[in-house]
């Protein structure tokens, strides 16, 4: 008895009700209480503060970088590897985007970049002729115990390794627009190594990146030496 | 190019936007279900909070109200469960109606009116100075021009006469 009573008298003076063990009749009283008490003119409508504070809480739930954190359903979204792409990706991240991809302008190194790959006993290993490889050509080719892809890209040679940054797969390649694709997950890069799209929670790392030259019509990477 | 437009204004594709959109409804169906403001807005955050993370947009604003009014109804059954444990109120709103009929208003201010309007005069008085118009027992008893003490048991049979009154009328 006391305890619906305390609760009516809660529910009056805008209070948060206290708990109480109720039994069915006074569930019976507390529903009318209830009824009654949200009659009262206005006293359903939102404070303003309210729901301020409730949007800043679920941006900082919802926006990125929080939206990078994989949750729920598995979506992939693929985006062209620009600064504005990624700036685009980030504000459309509010809602259905479970995770973002890691992108970046090139040729500069991602975010979460594994920098250039530079053995401790390398040596250089001619992987293609440079007649091969014109302009905007892509060649997968294998120098010792690195595979990777290397393209001719606006009349520079770059170079990244072929194995997706996860899980270890080996990348394929696929045209138009050129990217590298993992067979495992799915996941993409671009040629230059960023990591353009995939389904896993927090950033990918990029490819790393190879150190290439051309030299008397050849074109070498600097790979690790054959043998031990 | 109308239909078009059409089209696109009835879908939402942001969480912003879905949250702007439906807040004001959703905050005013709790607090009439639930009596108190900040019981109220600690449900409404719980139905955003579980809802928007999951959502998939774009999506109608029919089906967006429908997928918040099944969040809300979960959240406030959880809500008498660990308080009360009694399930004093529940959602009964029709998320398919939602679907065509826009955003559901609480039918509590009719419901009052219809419970008010079956009481006998002294019982209608009380209850509408102390719910509706938040008055002390005090104020209440003076207007009514009662004593304090009696104020008090009167307002404890009206709510009791209300009740009943209420539980003929579902």
């Amino acid at each position: 008895m006391h305890g619906i009573s305390r609760y009516i008298e809660d529910l009056i003076t805008s209070r948060r009700p206290r708990r109480f063990w109720a039994g069915e009749d006074d569930a019976a009283i507390a529903r009318t209480a209830i009824t009654l008490r949200a009659a009262r003119p206005g006293s359903g409508e939102p404070a303003e503060e309210f729901v301020t504070a409730l949007h800043k809480k679920l941006a900082a739930e919802l926006d990125p970088p929080a939206a990078r954190r994989a949750v729920g359903g598995r979506r992939m979204f693929l985006h062209a590897a620009t600064a504005a792409g990624a700036a685009a990706a980030g504000a459309a991240a509010g809602a259905g985007v479970d995770h973002v991809l890691t992108s970046r302008t090139p040729p500069g190194p991602s975010p979460a970049s594994a920098g250039t790959l530079t053995p401790s006993r390398g040596t250089w290993l001619t992987v293609a002729a440079g007649a091969d490889l014109p302009d905007g050509a892509v060649r997968p080719f294998t120098a010792g115990a690195v595979t990777g892809f290397i393209e001719r890209h606006r009349g520079q040679l770059r170079a990244v390794s072929g194995i997706c940054t996860h899980q270890g797969c080996r990348l394929a390649l696929a045209a138009r627009p050129a990217r590298l694709v993992c067979p495992c997950h799915g996941a993409t890069f671009a040629l230059d190594g960023a990591a353009l799209a995939h389904r896993f929670p927090g950033p990918l790392a990029a490819l790393p990146r190879l150190e290439v030259r051309e030299a008397d019509g050849a074109v070498q990477i600097y790979a690790p030496a054959p043998g031990l | 190019m109308t239909r078009l437009r059409a089209v696109y204004s009835n879908a939402y594709t942001e969480w912003d936007a879905v949250y702007r959109d439906n807040v004001g409804w959703v905050h005013r169906l709790m607090f009439a279900k639930v009596g108190n403001r900040p019981d109220a807005e600690d449900l409404t955050t719980e139905v955003f909070l579980a809802a928007l993370r999951p959502l998939r947009l774009p999506a109608s604003v029919g089906a967006v109200r429908a997928y918040l009014l099944a969040t809300a109804r979960t959240v406030l059954a959880g809500y008498w469960a660990r308080t009360l444990r009694v399930q004093v109120t529940a959602l009964t709103e029709d998320p398919e109606q939602v679907l065509t009929a826009g955003a559901p208003e609480p039918a509590a201010p009719r419901q009052a009116q219809q419970i008010l309007a079956a009481l006998p005069e002294r019982h209608r008085q009380v209850l509408r100075l102390r719910f509706l118009e938040g008055c002390t027992v005090a104020e209440a008893a003076q207007q009514i021009g009662i004593s304090v003490a009696n104020a008090k048991v009167l307002q404890h049979r009206a709510i009791r006469r209300a009740a009943q009154i209420a539980a003929g009328l579902e």
